[in-house]
């Protein structure tokens, strides 16, 4: 039987002391205990910020990359190694600015794997700018005048693009994250959480200000309905709802054609060719061998 | 037989399970003889977004254990770089062929060219090791790529094949390819030698003992920041940040080893030697058969390793002159710089 201790690094937390960070982390260790994980099978990928310290604080394998190139590492990894549990931890900034567009195209390719949003509407670990997230007129340390565009609207965006588990969780009720994670972690498909994550250092509320303003949704939400899930997640207003706001039947998997027409090993496993299978397809090239087209057809510029 | 589908069967030849690549003349051949041949050669391929989308995903392929390549051309690589800086701070190895075509920007899409020698040795902010290739003809790209991949393995580090399009689309005759001298040779670690696995570990000549998640019980920690041993954060600037720049050097004493020097043809009593790279091999012996026809005594060398450079020292009393498809003699200023 796995325990939260058993999901503790020896890596020294950095974040601010109190930080809301620190209920996300305690929902994943116990997620993860409760789902049996073995370190060895988990796999956490990161970017750059706040957020993506997390993978070092967990006791798993971990990849820190690029900002905002946590998703096409993670489907690297997923692709190579179906058998991980590959997890994407990032943030507003991470996913949605800087990595908008792998965010986008995962939505496309449905891969197995579960993307966690720390969401704080601010860029946290370089001190105060805004986020694709920060509310309109709010001010931030760049932004001294107010933020004069609109923020985007990730969750309504996934149930557009058919993402088939999308869910907003609160820093601040790690039971009810801790939940959501465990259903996010075991669904087949994409698995996309927004936590709302007040930062207590740079943001412009406290967290007691987003607690009066979250609430659960009941069992008389129906997640399956995805029309009403997409008017849950474009409602206007003082109140945010939290928990599954959509939970969908399965699409077709990232690389279900690969697995089942090739292999389903992992990638790592496979051993490379025979010479004589190399040297059989080079036969080919001889003249009087199967034709062959020219040089690539199409592609003409970019 | 092209060098787009020599370059795809060497790598399938190397191992290689997983390509990534954003279609871009004259490179996207290689991604689509591999998808074609995907039941026969078993390698992944996936058109990627964008290009860093291509990058990171191979390094997350080969974070994960499998080789790993992408392919693109000049304007594609530009997007790559920070990535080629990431594999080179994780340690990860990749392949990522450069098919040079003219630029700058859009440049010439469908035309050949040089240009991009100092773009490919110099790319990646920070400092850390690569090698760059540039083959010389299909036969010599099939078996430079089945050494990229063994190399980048072994040294943990990205290599960047440079091609161009005339190597890509051009059909070349080759008599007989050798593929029995072009094997793959794997590098990973064996996890049951190992007690307390840290990625980064320091060793004499830099290289880690190297293993992926899921593989054992070992787990793997990787980060773009500067990092220690485990793979965890470091600002340690004068103690742990100052070995693991020792370290890296230390690989790049190893790669200069692996180099091997430029070809050489005819230089014995040769007054003039012209100096080429990459492809246009056939041409500058051809050009140096125009010389001799026309009574000079003349000789070629020819590079098709470029980074490191390798070690040479060119015979004195000789007139030299490169011959390259740039404007401002890129090899020639390299040459003259090392």
């Amino acid at each position: 039987m796995l325990s939260e201790e058993d999901y503790k690094s020896d890596a020294e937390i950095q974040w601010c002391p109190g930080c809301p960070n620190f209920g996300i982390l305690q929902a994943f260790r116990k997620a993860f205990a409760e789902l049996e994980k073995r370190p060895r099978d988990l796999c956490l990928i990161s970017g750059i910020g706040q957020a993506a310290k997390l993978p070092h604080y967990v006791r798993c394998n971990a990849f820190s990359g690029l900002h905002g190139r946590a998703l096409p590492v993670a489907l690297g990894v997923h692709v190579t190694n179906p058998q991980l549990t590959t997890i994407v931890v990032t943030g507003d900034g991470d996913c949605y600015g800087e990595g908008g567009n792998h965010f986008l195209h995962a939505l496309r390719r449905n891969p197995d794997i579960t993307v966690v949003v720390h969401n704080n509407e601010i860029y946290a670990l370089t001190k105060g700018r805004a986020s694709p997230t920060t509310p309109q007129g709010e001010k931030r340390t760049l932004q001294i005048r107010g933020v004069d565009i609109s923020p985007l609207n990730m969750p309504a965006l996934a149930i557009v693009h058919g993402c088939t588990f999308v869910a907003r969780g609160f820093a601040g009720e790690v039971d009810h994250l801790k939940d959501i994670l465990v259903q996010a972690i075991r669904h087949k498909g994409l698995s996309y959480v927004d936590v709302i994550q007040p930062c207590i250092t740079w943001g412009t509320h406290p967290v007691n200000w987003y607690k009066e303003r979250v609430y659960p949704l009941g069992e008389d939400y129906d997640s399956a309905d995805q029309r009403a899930a997409l008017d849950t997640a474009m409602a206007a207003g003082d109140k945010t709802p939290i928990g599954i706001l959509y939970q969908g039947s399965t699409r077709s998997l990232f690389a279900h054609r690969f697995r089942k027409e090739v292999t389903e090993r992992p990638l790592n496993m496979l051993a490379p060719p025979a010479v004589e299978k190399i040297d059989g397809i080079l036969s080919e090239f001889r003249a009087g061998g199967a034709s062959k087209d020219g040089p690539d057809p199409g592609h003409r510029g970019r | 037989m092209t060098g787009n589908e020599a370059i795809p069967l060497a790598a399938a030849r190397a191992g290689c399970s997983f390509m990534a690549a954003y279609p871009m003349t004259p490179s996207t051949g290689i991604i689509t003889f591999l998808s074609k041949e995907q039941e026969r050669l078993g390698v992944f391929t996936e058109q990627a977004e964008d290009e860093i989308a291509a990058i990171n995903m191979a390094i997350g392929a080969s974070y994960c254990g499998a080789r790993a390549m992408t392919a693109t051309s000049g304007g594609g690589f530009a997007l790559m770089v920070e990535g080629l800086s990431l594999a080179g701070m994780t340690e990860t190895p990749v392949v990522i062929v450069l098919a040079q075509r003219p630029g700058p920007a859009t440049g010439l899409p469908t035309r050949t060219a040089q240009g991009d020698l100092l773009f490919a040795i110099s790319a990646g902010h920070g400092e850390f090791p690569k090698l760059v290739l540039a083959p010389a003809d299909a036969k010599d790209a099939f078996h430079q790529t089945v050494r990229a991949f063994n190399l980048a393995d072994k040294y943990q580090v990205p290599v960047v094949i440079s091609t161009d399009q005339f190597l890509a689309d051009a059909h070349f005759s080759v008599g007989d390819f050798e593929t029995d001298k072009a094997s793959p040779h794997f590098h990973l670690a064996d996890p049951s030698l190992i007690e307390d696995y840290g990625r980064y570990r320091i060793t004499r000549e830099g290289v880690s003992p190297r293993l992926y998640p899921g593989q054992s019980e070992h787990l793997v920690c990787v980060d773009s920041d500067e990092h220690d041993e485990k793979g965890h954060i470091t600002e340690n600037l004068a103690g742990t940040a100052k070995r693991m720049l020792e370290k890296q050097m230390a690989k790049d004493k190893g790669l200069k080893k692996e180099v091997r020097p430029p070809e050489e043809s005819g230089l014995g009593d040769a007054e003039t030697v012209l100096i080429g790279w990459g492809s246009s091999r056939g041409a500058v012996l051809e050009a140096v058969d125009l010389l001799k026809e026309d009574g000079k005594r003349a000789g070629m060398i020819h590079f098709t390793e470029l980074w490191p450079l390798p070690e040479y020292s060119f015979p004195k009393g000789k007139s030299y002159w490169t011959l390259e498809s740039n404007q401002s003699g890129q090899l020639a200023r390299l040459l003259r710089s090392e």
